[in-house]
């Protein structure tokens, strides 16, 4: 499986945020954006038809059986006034109204009696507007209906625009015949290229706002993440990387009183433990850690075994204080372990002044007769003044033990037990000072590598049983 | 997909399509023939709006129950709610089936209303209804409330509730 690659928390925290913000706030600006915008067009919108309405009633009301003058001179102060729209009347055919004097002919032909009033009346309005022929001809179309539309000039300019049939109703119908349903269409116009041009800088600005705000605030998010959550990691991260190669005074110092903040702590609480564990793990035998880590089952061994022991060592204790006793029992106990370490023995366990240990492997036997030697010289060199004058026994057996786990649930050594492992204690306690007794087990394996005095016949303990047992006196010349 | 999402897919499917599709009216009744009429002969001279050359109209029952009021020295006719005015359009070539059905229904809170009416049109042939709710047939019928050449031609601008032809009881009733 390929190992996924690594990315760190920052970039991911920075993207999380940056998209949080351009969908949040993005969404909403877009929102209000398009909100407003189309708000804006409606009102627009609203109010076109609102007048276009207003101006249909009024030219409506006007349009009396003989007062067109009245609604012309209407419609011409309409179209003068107001400067937001432009106004302009169509007869149905697209033409503009009141431009010619067809209508007129026309209605002087149906009423004949009123032909008197419109002598002044010809092309007195020219506006020069055109009509969007698609709309124009629902407005005007079967039924007519009134339309509203949206236009584009070429000059860029941009327009709401309603259409509003006048319908030939009645009363209109003396004058103007019947033969159509439509009379014109008034048509209203707002130029919407300000507003518009106002709706885009505002959605320009509004997007503008939203980018700065965007980038404000992941810098301030990722700023106070760095801060709070990233920092502290990586000094936590680096404290546990240290501890790793074994700088056990690392600390975590994160000031955060928050879930990082205990993190802290607990890590130092952590690091401690494993600081005590670690110089604890000193003094447990290798083989404990070793098995202790694959946690074997009690099992028959073959090892040798190392037992030594101060001689006289209560009386000592009575006669020095308290304090030299401890601080001399540890160097007698230090140095040996020292020699049994460096010649790949491990210490099981140290009971008061005794030192228990072990070998195993190839040459256990040679390399456990090796550290003895090397005790008993290091205790006769000065005089045997180094130790002030203390003295050690040392006995040495080989054999089969049982090993495994020993002791109870709470508290438990990997060590062994069995008859062999009283022999050596025998063996010790019955080493003369500065004495080492090897079993005849032992001796067997190394005869031909060291010198030895024996055999001897020892009595065992508590039993009526004798061993057979050798003094080692040294290296072989 | 699941068959309960297809079963889901395709109502909502038919579901969205029969809001979208248009809203059969169906407010005009088939039976209009039997009611009683406001006008002695079918109308054949000219009017805009209703382009047909021959027209009936008739009245449901509600309508002859016509309100009469005078107040003021003005007078004024309200229809009862429910009231159907319906005229026939004939063109004068094919005088054997109306060509169209324009129809004027009392129903005052209706938010399609103009006036209190329900203006609807029908295209015979297509057998579909449309609702007039602006202007174009509302401001020609306000015409019906001031004087105007057509009928009695309302000398005293009565307010006639939008219609032309009023009903007037058969004599004897
Ligand atoms: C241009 C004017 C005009 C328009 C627009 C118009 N009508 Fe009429 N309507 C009349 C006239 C005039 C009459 C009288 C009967 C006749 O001459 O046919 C009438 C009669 C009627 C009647 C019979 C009741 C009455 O008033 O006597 C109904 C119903 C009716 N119209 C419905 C409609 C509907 C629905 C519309 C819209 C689709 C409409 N009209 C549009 C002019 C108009």
């Amino acid at each position: 499986m390929k190992k996924p690659r690594f990315v760190p928390i920052n970039s991911k925290v920075n993207v999380i945020i940056i998209l949080a913000l351009v969908v949040g706030i993005g969404s909403i600006s877009f929102y209000l954006t398009t909100e407003i915008t189309t708000t804006i067009d409606e009102l627009l919108a609203d109010n076109l038809n609102q007048q276009s309405e207003i101006l249909f009633a009024a030219i409506e009301n006007f349009m009396i059986p003989g007062e067109a003058k009245l609604a012309v001179n209407f419609f011409e102060t309409m179209v003068r006034s107001s400067a937001d729209y432009s106004i302009s009347l169509f007869r149905r055919n697209g033409k503009v109204a009141f431009s010619d004097e067809t209508t007129i002919k026309q209605v002087i032909e149906n009423a004949p009696a009123i032909a008197s009033m419109f002598d002044t009346m010809a092309e007195r309005i020219t506006t020069k507007e055109s009509v969007n022929e698609a709309y124009f001809q629902t407005a005007v179309g079967a039924p007519p209906l009134s339309v509203f539309f949206e236009e584009k000039t070429e000059d860029g300019a941009t327009y709401f625009r309603a259409y509003k049939p006048l319908i030939n109703l009645p009363k209109c119908t003396g004058c103007h015949g019947t033969d159509h349903t439509v009379r014109g269409v008034i048509d209203i116009r707002d130029d919407i290229s300000g507003s518009r041009r106002q709706q885009l800088i505002a959605a320009y600005s509004a997007g503008g706002f939203f980018v700065g705000m965007v980038f404000l605030l992941a810098f301030i998010l990722t700023g106070f993440m760095r801060k709070t959550v990233i920092k502290p990691i990586k000094i936590v991260g680096e404290v546990c990387a240290k501890v790793t190669d074994g700088q056990f005074d690392q600390r975590v110092t994160i000031k955060n009183n928050d879930e990082i903040g205990r993190l802290g702590n607990t890590v130092n609480k952590m690091v401690e433990g494993l600081h005590e564990r670690f110089e604890l793990s000193k003094y447990v035998s290798a083989s404990t850690i070793g098995s202790l880590r694959d946690s074997k089952d009690g099992q028959v061994v073959s090892i040798t075994m190392l037992f030594s022991d101060i001689r006289g060592f209560t009386a000592y204790s009575e006669r020095n204080s308290p304090d030299k006793v401890v601080e001399n029992l540890n160097r007698v106990l230090n140095v040996q372990t020292e020699i049994i370490l460096a010649n790949g023995g491990d210490i099981d366990k140290y009971v008061g002044d005794e030192i228990v240990a072990m070998f195993t492997g190839e040459d256990q036997c040679e390399r456990a007769c090796r550290s003895a030697i090397e005790i008993q010289k290091t205790f006769r060199e000065n005089g045997g003044k180094s130790f002030d004058g203390l003295r050690l026994g040392v006995g040495i057996n080989t054999g089969e033990v049982i090993l495994g786990m020993i002791g109870s649930k709470k508290r438990a050594d990997y060590t062994f037990i069995g008859d062999n492992v009283n022999t050596a204690s025998r063996l010790c306690s019955a080493a003369q000072p500065g004495e080492i007794l090897i079993a005849d087990t032992t001796y067997a394996k190394t005869g031909a590598i060291f010198r030895v005095d024996g055999p001897f016949r020892l009595k065992a303990k508590g039993k009526d049983l004798y061993v057979k047992v050798y003094k080692l006196a040294g290296m072989k010349e | 997909m699941k068959p309960g999402a297809w079963i889901l897919l395709i109502t909502a499917l038919l579901f969205v399509a029969g809001c979208t599709g248009k809203t059969p009216a169906n407010l005009v009744p088939a039976d209009y023939s039997l009611w009683a009429s406001t006008v002695d002969a079918p109308l054949v001279y000219e009017i805009p709006g209703h382009t047909m050359d021959i027209r009936k109209i008739y009245i449901n029952e509600t309508g002859t129950r016509l309100e009469v009021r005078e107040t003021g020295g003005e007078v004024f006719h309200e229809y009862p709610e429910g009231t159907i005015i319906l005229k026939e359009n004939y063109r004068a070539q094919e005088s054997d089936r109306p060509a169209m059905l324009t129809a004027m229904i009392k129903a005052r809170k209706d938010p399609r209303a103009r006036g209190g009416w329900i203006w609807v049109a029908k295209d015979t042939a297509a057998g579909e209804e449309r609702i007039f709710s602006d202007e174009f047939c509302f401001t020609c019928h306000q015409n019906a409330n001031e004087q105007h050449p057509y009928g009695d031609g309302n000398r005293n601008g009565d307010f006639r509730d939008f219609v032309f032809y009023p009903w007037n009881p058969p004599d004897g009733e």
